[in-house]
């Protein structure tokens, strides 16, 4: 059946369609999120934990290595919600390509830092790696906000940005903690600006689709 | 004298998928069904018109055991539906200055 319409609704119903389209969001986009911010948080926490526990504390940051599985199980909960997506927008594809960007600047980062670091036998510049990092995904976060207009994503940007500037603070005030305090900002941060956005975006999401 | 609208876009539910195709990157046949309100053998019959037309590509595949269509514009169709919506803006200039 074929409906002929007026030059007018015809306008109305593109503007209408775009306007659905636009404001869709996938669903469970935020659950790549959630997951991030839980296993950045307890690698950190236990980062802290091993800390007081090792007789070497230098020994606890070979936790970190726990990322680099954790980035191939977020591989595969992206292809997963990509494959039972509905639909795919030009803005997913610009939030995806922010964060793959994001992770290429962390490993590049890490290389240039350590590579300074110890050619230069300075180790108190790896005291920057967290508010570096932390700075970068307030980057990340504020423009996914943007892009897809979630409000909760820009409060995690300031979050993320504030809590890089809170390092500094450790720094001066608590300078023999503050490697540790680091962690514990990041962890916060972590569950402010990344948990609690993506199950936001998860509910949003399911009412949308 | 304006220009004659494309036949084959100036209908209801053919217009409302093709804007909806415009504004992403692909759709699933779930998708345009349940934004378009269309019943689905409808919605079939005029994906494969546009699919004849050339304006969309239609791929069907398999998640698990259920089928799957995915609907994506192609440029023949990007081009046909800015050319719809200039005769549009063309009529209206048109009417507004009669």
């Amino acid at each position: 059946m074929e409906t002929k319409f007026t030059e007018q609704q015809s306008l109305g119903l593109i503007s209408e369609m775009i306007t659905q389209a636009r404001n869709n969001l996938q669903k469970n986009s935020g659950t790549s999120m959630i997951f991030n911010g839980y296993l950045v948080a307890f690698t950190a926490l236990a980062n802290v934990a091993l800390n007081f526990i090792l007789s070497n504390p230098r020994q606890s940051f070979w936790i970190w290595l726990l990322m680099i599985p954790g980035a191939f199980i977020d591989r595969m909960i992206d292809k997963k919600i990509d494959k039972e997506a509905i639909v795919k927008t030009h803005i997913d594809r610009i939030i995806a390509a922010t964060w793959r960007g994001f992770g290429n600047s962390i490993v590049l980062f890490l290389i240039i830092i350590f590579g300074y670091g110890y050619s230069m036998q300075n180790y108190r510049i790896f005291i920057l790696i967290t508010p570096i990092i932390m700075m970068m995904a307030g980057l990340g976060e504020y423009i996914t906000a943007k892009a897809c207009r979630f409000k909760p994503f820009l409060y995690g940007a300031f979050v993320m940005w504030a809590g890089a500037l809170g390092c500094l603070g450790t720094y001066i005030f608590l300078h023999r903690w503050s490697e540790i305090t680091h962690f514990l900002i990041l962890a916060i941060c972590m569950i402010l600006a990344f948990v609690v956005p993506g199950y936001k975006l998860n509910k949003s999401a399911k009412q949308d689709v | 004298m304006f220009e004659e609208l494309d036949p084959l876009l100036h209908s209801q539910l053919r217009l409302a998928v093709m804007s909806l195709l415009i504004g992403v990157e692909e759709a699933d046949f779930v998708f345009l069904k349940e934004r378009t309100n269309a019943t689905a053998g409808n919605l079939s019959v005029q994906l494969e018109k546009l699919k004849e037309a050339g304006y969309i590509n239609v791929e069907k595949t398999f998640q698990g055991k259920m089928p799957r269509t995915v609907c994506k514009i192609t440029p023949k169709g990007i081009e046909a539906f800015e050319n719809y919506v200039k005769s549009i803006q063309t009529y209206f200039n048109a009417k507004n200055l009669s």
